[in-house]
């Protein structure tokens, strides 16, 4: 038993609901937002809360057909009451269906329900057959969609005979319709009506689609942003004096005598890893430390705002040329044969760049399901409409849901509570997770926050002197218990102390651990359970490939498992360090993302300070594509 | 007296008769044409570019419903409401149309734009080629996502604080009127500015001098990039009549 079944255009208007019974949290909303709009269209289903969802598009008319039933009560007969429904509902409003205004205000409803009880009794019954294209010339304008498995075996003559009934019911609506009520039959007539006057407009005006304005305008946008700068530089060979200083040993023999010597070497090191130009500039607080990017940035939405429309003005005329024979020619519909091979290079191209290859095959099946059925141009080619697919899509991907501002955050909360703002840091060993925390320390200090770091690492050898060269460098306080503590109490201990000192955000730097290490992982979702941070950041490396989703997925599964409460924390957001030694293999982001919905907060550019940027989207994705 | 012997006419007559010539120029003529026809459908296809009428706002969060975007464009469409609710959009709608009800207006190109977050990055091109924006906002759930709205709203004035060009007009329709208890317009621009101005406040350290677009709430709903101006209503009761009256007053 079905509970819902809907058919809704790409823009959002509804064209036919028909629920049985109520269903509770919007599941057609769900759909949409966690599947339809990231491009996940390939997982075929969706399972959330009590219902499962199926659906399936047609690209042609831009809508999709959805169906929604109890999750422990699974319809066989889902995928066949999907086809038929599409077939017949396109098939019988083809006409309708290409007019907006006509599209808006017929009442589906009315003239669908019919039909639609019919092949939802037939499809339950189980004697229902795939429509057969009534003609070999139909289907291959069509481009027939995939035959559901678990269409049920009907014998020969019986399929037969149906499908000549099938037929009849199409072809003749005036004989169905003197079996309907007086309502449905003005409907039927108005719609037919609908229908001829539509053939007339038709036949005075040959087509001539509007051209997608937005899409030619991304195109746009696209290829005016710049290619990649190159990143910090790689100087960081350390001079004797400078190793001396990190040579811990020396300085706890005769502490008292070499403080002054320390605090110069200290010194020093600080202006290693702050450049010159950034010490003049701190009092000048703000934007100045995320130099680059930004400017990149405005430099691109520069062009987009004030000089698009020159250049649009611009290239009018070779467009407007080409798009005036463009209408002039006949459109192409692109079938699953078309897609196929250009999609298979296109994966191969993102499994070149570090995507994991289960992410690439997968982003590129729901981009060719999305793609199929669309009109071709005469001049467009097929890799280029799935290079735009893809570029829209990725980027999609890439931005945040929400408003990513942590200092807007931190001061909110701030003011709303007064406590400190906790960040915990975690991730696997050796991907930089301390010195993203000093970069992150370094950017709110530049904002004007006071900021005080907790060393809860207390397993790996060096890892609290580690942080104190970052915290004497940067001038903040390092809360630590030494080594063999349990972190969880540290950490709990670091807030405490937190608030009373009136600091703004406290840094909790973890241990490196492999995803697989039970004990450590167990030890990682305590802390967290028991101090409730407001931000979890998960440090990953930009260098993994295939690993790179298994390690995010089971730190973030580690979290929930572990944590003994109804809503437990996950990971909030993603930061990429070593992303200046991939040149444009930057897949890794693409398959975090992709596979976990966890926005990437920061990149991480360099040895210095000031190398941490937030994600340029658009230049990402040329990288990714190029 | 109109042909005089050395007049151009019968200087270029002679050449006609060669027949290269006379392809030349039947040609050039034919070019000419083709030319001509093409200017004429540019025209209709491009010109509309800066004059789009975005429909924006913020999209609907799990449980919740959208402010009503397509509901509105909908209505202007088809002069009702539609018969079922919608459900989240995933492209722009798109329509030249005379909204319903009107008399006076003159075609125009309406854009209902999606609210999905994921699709930020086009809206900000959206905005920057639009002539007018109405932003949709949800009064009956406006207490509880006070600083959401403002939040969005606050993106849009940055990127038209950019550009420089005439203002634009920029209406707020408070939707969904029939939902609560009666929200006086003031009430709703009181709150509304208050809090896109203490979001100013809270990003400025981080996004630098620009973020801070006004000090009082009446420099910040009019300036020199736009002008706001407010108007209430129920797209899904079909009540968009403020709205037309503010498109017909520009």
């Amino acid at each position: 038993m079905i509970d819902l079944f809907v058919i809704f255009t790409r823009g959002g208007f509804v064209l036919f609901y028909d629920a049985l019974i109520h269903t509770e949290g919007r599941p057609i909303d769900r759909l949409i937002r966690s599947v339809l709009l990231v491009d996940k269209a390939g997982l075929g289903q969706l399972s959330y809360g009590n219902f499962t969802v199926k659906w399936t598009l047609s690209n042609q008319h831009g809508l999709v057909f959805a169906v929604v039933f109890p999750r422990r009560l699974p319809i066989s007969y889902a995928n066949v009451l999907l086809e038929q429904t599409k077939d017949s509902f396109c098939k019988r409003f083809k006409e309708l269906l290409q007019d907006e205004y006509q599209l808006l205000t017929t009442d589906f409803y009315q003239a669908f329900a019919r039909d639609f009880q019919k092949i939802l009794r037939n499809s339950e019954d189980g004697d229902l057959e795939l429509p057969q294209p009534v003609e070999e010339e139909e289907k291959n304008r069509r481009g027939h969609k995939k035959e559901p498995q678990n269409t049920p075996i009907v014998q020969k003559q019986q399929a037969g005979d149906h499908h000549t009934k099938q037929e009849a019911k199409y072809q003749s609506h005036s004989e169905t319709q003197t079996q309907n009520g007086t309502e449905e039959e003005d409907e039927q007539e108005r719609i037919r009506r609908n229908i001829e006057k539509l053939k007339l407009k038709k036949m005075k005006k040959p087509e001539s689609k509007r051209h997608d304005s937005l899409q030619t305008k991304k195109d746009e946008t696209l290829s005016t942003s710049r290619g990649k700068k190159n990143t910090g530089k790689l100087s960081d060979k350390l001079s004797k004096q400078e190793a001396k200083a990190l040579d811990y040993s020396l300085i706890n023999s005769n502490q008292d005598e070499e403080e002054s010597q320390v605090n110069q070497k200290i010194e020093s090191l600080r202006s290693h890893f702050i450049p010159q130009v950034e010490e003049d500039e701190k009092s000048n607080s703000d934007s100045e430390s995320f130099t680059e990017w930004e400017k990149e940035e405005e430099e691109f939405k520069g062009t987009n705002g004030t000089s698009l429309e020159r250049k649009f003005s611009g290239t009018l005329l070779s467009r407007g040329v080409l798009s005036f024979f463009k209408g002039l020619t006949t459109k192409k519909e692109l079938t699953k044969e078309d897609l196929e091979p250009v999609l298979n290079k296109f994966r191969d191209t993102l499994i070149t760049k570090n995507v994991a290859s289960d992410i690439a095959q997968r982003l590129c099946d729901s981009v060719g399901l999305t793609l199929q059925g669309n009109k071709l141009d005469t001049f467009g080619s097929v890799s280029r409409i799935i290079r735009n697919a893809l570029e829209i899509s990725v980027a999609r991907m890439l931005t945040p849901r929400q408003s990513d501002d942590l200092v807007a955050d931190i001061v909110n909360k701030r003011r709303e509570t007064g406590k400190p703002f906790v960040i915990v840091f975690c991730g696997v060993n050796g991907v930089g997770k301390s010195t993203t925390l000093a970069k992150v320390c370094y950017y709110l200090q530049s904002n004007d926050l006071k900021v005080m770091i907790a060393a809860c690492d207390t397993f790996r050898a060096g890892a609290v002197e580690q942080l104190r060269i970052h915290a004497r460098c940067l001038n903040v306080e390092l809360f630590e218990k030494g080594y063999a503590k349990d972190p969880s109490s540290v950490a709990s201990d670091a807030i405490h102390y937190a608030s009373e000192k009136n600091v703004d955000v406290l840094l909790v730097d973890t241990a490196g651990r492999m995803q697989d290490n039970e004990p450590l992982m167990k030890a990682l979702a305590k802390l967290v359970n028991l101090n409730k941070p407001d931000r979890v950041f998960f440090v990953g490396e930009a260098l993994v490939g295939n690993d790179a989703v298994d390690q995010l997925l089971k730190f973030n599964d580690a979290l929930i498992d572990n944590q003994n409460t109804n809503k437990p924390r996950e990971i909030d957001g993603i930061i990429l360090t070593k992303f200046d030694s991939i040149d444009d293999k930057v897949g890794a982001a693409v398959s975090m993302v992709y596979s976990t919905n966890i926005p990437i907060v920061f990149v991480g550019v360099g040895q210095t300070y000031v190398d941490l940027k937030k994600m340029n989207i658009s230049w990402f994705v040329k990288a990714l594509l190029r | 007296m109109l042909l005089e012997e050395n007049s151009l006419f019968w200087k270029v007559l002679p050449f006609l008769e060669n027949k290269f010539t006379v392809a030349i120029v039947s040609s050039c003529v034919c070019l000419f044409l083709l030319i001509c026809i093409w200017v004429l459908y540019v025209k209709r296809h491009y010109s509309p570019v800066r004059s789009k009428i975005l429909i924006v706002g913020r999209s609907g969060e799990d449980e919740q419903p959208g402010s009503g975007k397509s509901t509105l464009y909908h209505v202007l469409r088809t002069g009702k409401a539609p018969k079922f609710q919608s459900v989240t959009s995933m492209v722009p709608n798109e329509g030249t149309f005379i909204p319903r009800g009107s008399k006076t207006l003159k075609e125009a190109n309406f854009v209902d734009f999606p609210g999905n977050e994921r699709l930020k990055t086009e809206l900000e091109d959206q905005v920057l080629h639009a002539k007018v924006i109405i932003y949709v906002l949800d009064v009956s759930r406006l207490e509880t996502e006070i600083r959401k709205e403002a939040i969005s709203v606050y993106n849009i004035f940055k990127l038209l604080k950019k550009r420089n060009r005439k203002a634009i007009p920029i209406l707020i329709f408070c939707n969904k009127i029939d939902l609560c208890e009666s929200f006086p317009l003031d009430k709703v621009r009181q709150i509304l500015g208050e809090e896109i101005l203490k979001y100013q406040r809270e990003v400025a350290p981080s996004g630098g001098d620009e973020s801070v677009l006004a000090t009082n709430i009446d420099s910040l709903l009019a300036c020199s990039q736009y002008v706001v101006s407010f108007e209430s209503g129920s797209a899904a009761q079909g009540v968009v009549e403020p709205v037309i009256h503010f498109l017909d007053r520009i």
